[in-house]
């Protein structure tokens, strides 16, 4: 009769170090990356198949647009698909990263010259793998703040929502990653970096103050992706750079110059506050003696032990100049290596300096050799008992006076800060007019460098790339149909192209061709360029805008090619400033 | 009776699972889940799932194949196809390892499937006297030898059920995790094959 079945009875099963010899995660993981990269090898043999039916597609297509005007945006969406998703349109221009060593099992704060701050936790990285790194890693780190920068940097300004395509406003920008050995590591999950980015922003009216989302740059989905709401402080204003040659430089010194007396001023008048109305000390808590670090007394038997006189005063200079060998010293475990052999040796004398409550810093001496440590002043048994009923009723009288002091003081400041901001507004109102009264073009842009204010943005990494601070701005409504030519009259098309507004902190990136929607705000100054093929920048100036006639549908822009150098972030900064 | 129980704890040596960590609590699947959510995000942190369940889906294939090289290979296509399936993975209230094991058993019935082999079906002697014992039967020679040609003649799904919770002392939940049905419905089907394997053996 047939089988069905092979049955084994009492079958000798493996023992548990013979299935562990057939364990392997890693090369499982191979495994899977190997058949990942053949499945995407096998989705496109099927295109094989309908490759003759999409060129015959293709076709159709050409004729159809040949026959129609120029499609610009199925022509841009197709340019930048093909193209990587962060396309820096300056070849020689690399960006500059900020490199910072971080050990991994510490963590750390790392600061940025323009005062923003990283905050990286311990054991923050892992591998590919999952497994956490160890040791050092290396943080790069760079910002971007304005439209040059976004430019260079090939980071698109674009947000899709609801198909509406949103411009993105920055107040900010940073890329961020690490590496180990060369190799690229990622954020451990659950672990984030703080990042607290200082930039400059226009802010009108200080009383509304902007608000801001953040997105992290997601390359592979080609988009950004909402993160959270930026919080957003604002710190200083920021006076703009005026130069010599400025029709209004005499204007803005003079102003410069009241600012900063009146600046001097209101320090003065802080410092009278502070002194009138000094604020209570917090009473030091006792230090009891831990049973973990070495204790000792001094005794001043032939020995001299000096006090020094700016931190030791009062009642506490009077208790150790007659009574110090009837206190008690802790060491501090502060002090890295420290010999106990140290305090066995005969010393001259040593030098007693107060570092904060209840810590001290002795420095032995005996001829040329000093030895210096960090001590506790600390009490025991029914010392420390005393001190603590004292403490407490030394807090109950600080609390009191602490109370006495806000209700004294913080309506005084309050109306210290408001008469300055008032003398401050006074002030800049003053120059405007004045800048105004001469009727100089540089008006507006000066008010609006005035409302600048330095800000901080903050927010958490949760993984590395590319994240800003930034709101979706709709777009504009005035709109032509534009064309590129040189000063030739050659046309210009197929190459990258950015449009500028001076109110808005951003760059718009579009694909020349003979019919590219170009919609730019008419009540401000727009400045619009391409990069060419041979990597120069052909500029429109803002007067162009302002001469195309209310109501256009159609605008040819005659683009002036500059002939610089651009393989310079500063040059390019001197060739599109305006 | 005292070497019926020896035999019993050697069996659960053998199939290499103690009973408590056949019972999986409430808190240990969230837990799990949590991790299993992890893993999708990212594939490599699938190593504890890995860790914790190769051994039992090894055994549970081996008893299908008692070859120690096939064993290995079939058991790294379960947790390959795991990986690549694990995106559409989602809680529903059974343990992960039930998952793994059905992936298990689609890659057995493939293997034979493809070889046109006969599948190997693994018991031990004490595993006999518990299907005798449930059959009400007196344990001889020759009823053993029967119960042998009855078992050849389950359909692939019966067999699988009787293996579970005969040959491998699994829990009617633990069955039916494993099988994909409900808890009741292991239950009246495997007393349903016993009574038909009990008239096949009174024929």
């Amino acid at each position: 009769m047939k089988k069905n079945y092979k049955i084994v009875i009492n079958p000798q099963m493996p023992s548990e170090e013979q299935v562990a010899r057939h364990m392997d995660f890693d090369a499982l993981l191979e495994q899977l990356d190997t058949s990942q990269s053949e499945s995407k090898k096998g989705r496109i043999r099927p295109l094989y198949y309908y490759a003759s039916a999409a060129a015959a597609a293709v076709v159709l297509l050409v004729v159809f647009l040949v026959s129609q005007p120029e499609n610009n945006s199925l022509q841009s969406a197709q340019y930048f698909a093909e193209r990587p998703y962060v396309l820096p349109p300056i070849q020689d221009i690399e960006p500059e990263f900020k490199k910072y060593k971080v050990s991994v099992n510490q963590g750390g704060v790392y600061e940025y010259e323009s005062g923003s701050r990283l905050v990286v936790p311990a054991a923050a990285f892992m591998d590919d793998r999952g497994k956490l790194i160890e040791g050092e890693v290396e943080i790069h780190y760079r910002e971007m703040h304005d439209y040059v920068d976004f430019f260079l940097s090939g980071i698109p300004m674009v947000y899709d929502s609801a198909n509406v395509r949103y411009t993105l406003e920055s107040a900010g920008m940073i890329e961020i990653y690490a590496e180990k050995n060369g190799q690229r590591v990622n954020m451990a999950p659950g672990k984030h970096i703080d990042v607290s980015l200082v930039s400059q922003i226009d802010v009108p009216n200080i009383n509304v103050p902007p608000s801001y989302n953040i997105y992290q740059l997601d390359t592979a989905a080609r988009e950004w992706v909402y993160q959270d709401i930026d919080q957003l402080a604002i710190l200083d204003d920021v006076l703009p750079q005026v130069d010599e040659a400025h029709p209004a430089y005499s204007a803005f010194d003079t102003y410069k110059q009241a600012l900063a007396q009146l600046e001097a001023q209101k320090k003065i008048e802080n410092e009278a506050l502070n002194s009138r109305f000094p604020q209570p000390l917090t009473p030091a808590r006792p230090q009891k003696a831990t049973d973990s670090q070495p204790t000792f007394s001094i005794d001043p038997d032939g020995f001299s032990v000096l006090l020094d006189e700016a931190s030791i005063v009062g009642k506490e200079r009077q208790l150790l100049s007659t009574q110090i060998d009837n206190v008690i010293w802790e060491v501090s475990p502060k002090n890295i290596d420290f010999d106990t052999r140290s305090l066995q040796v005969e010393w001259e004398g040593a030098r007693l300096k107060k570092l904060q409550a209840w810590e001290y810093e002795i420095t032995y001496f005996s001829g040329d050799t000093e030895v210096p440590m960090i001590i506790n002043r600390v009490l025991t048994g029914d010392l420390f008992s005393q001190a603590m009923a004292q403490y407490e009723e030394e807090l109950k009288q600080y609390q009191t006076a602490l109370a006495e002091y806000e209700a004294a003081v913080k309506q005084e400041k309050i109306n210290l800060a408001q008469k300055y901001q008032t003398q401050q507004s006074q002030l800049k109102e003053t120059f405007l007019a004045a800048v105004a009264a001469a009727d100089l073009e540089e008006e507006d842009d000066l008010a609006q460098s005035l409302s600048k204010r330095k800000v901080r943005n903050q927010f958490r990494a949760t993984g590395f790339g590319i994240w800003n601070c930034d709101r979706p701005v709709a777009p504009l409504e005035q709109s032509v149909k534009a064309k590129f030519v040189d000063q030739d009259g050659q046309l210009l098309r197929d190459v990258p192209g950015y449009l500028v507004d001076k109110t808005r902190n951003t760059v718009v990136r579009f694909l020349a061709t003979r019919n590219t929607p170009i919609a730019y705000n008419t009540l401000s100054d727009n400045m619009l360029w391409l990069v060419t093929k041979d990597q120069k920048i052909a500029l429109v100036r803002p007067d162009q805008f302002k001469a195309i006639p209310e109501g256009a549908s159609k605008h040819i822009f005659e683009l002036e090619v500059l002939e610089a150098n651009t393989k310079e972030e500063q040059e390019i900064r001197r060739m599109l400033k305006f | 009776m005292l070497s019926k129980l020896q035999l019993s704890r050697s069996h659960i040596k053998n199939v290499g699972m103690s009973m408590s960590k056949k019972s999986v609590s409430v808190e240990h699947m969230q837990q799990e889940w949590l991790e299993v959510q992890a893993a999708q995000s990212n594939p490599a942190r699938f190593r504890p799932l890995y860790n914790r369940y190769y051994d039992p889906i090894f055994r549970f294939i081996f008893r299908r194949t008692n070859e120690e090289e096939l064993t290995a290979d079939i058991c790294s296509q379960v947790f390959l196809k795991a990986l690549q399936r694990l995106n559409s993975y989602s809680f529903k209230g059974v343990p992960f390892s039930a998952w793994l094991y059905r992936i298990a058993s689609n890659e057995i019935a493939q293997h034979y499937r493809a070889s046109q082999k006969n599948r190997v079906v693994s018991m031990e002697e004490s595993s006999f006297s518990d299907m005798i014992d449930e059959l009400d039967e007196r344990d001889t020679e020759g009823l053993r030898q029967q119960l042998l040609q009855t078992l050849d003649q389950l359909r692939e799904g019966d067999l699988q059920l009787i293996e579970l919770r005969f040959f491998e002392q699994r829990s009617f939940k633990e069955v039916a995790e494993i099988a994909g049905i409900t808890e009741n419905n292991a239950k009246v089907r495997t007393y349903r094959i016993l009574e038909r394997m009990k008239k096949k053996l009174s024929n």
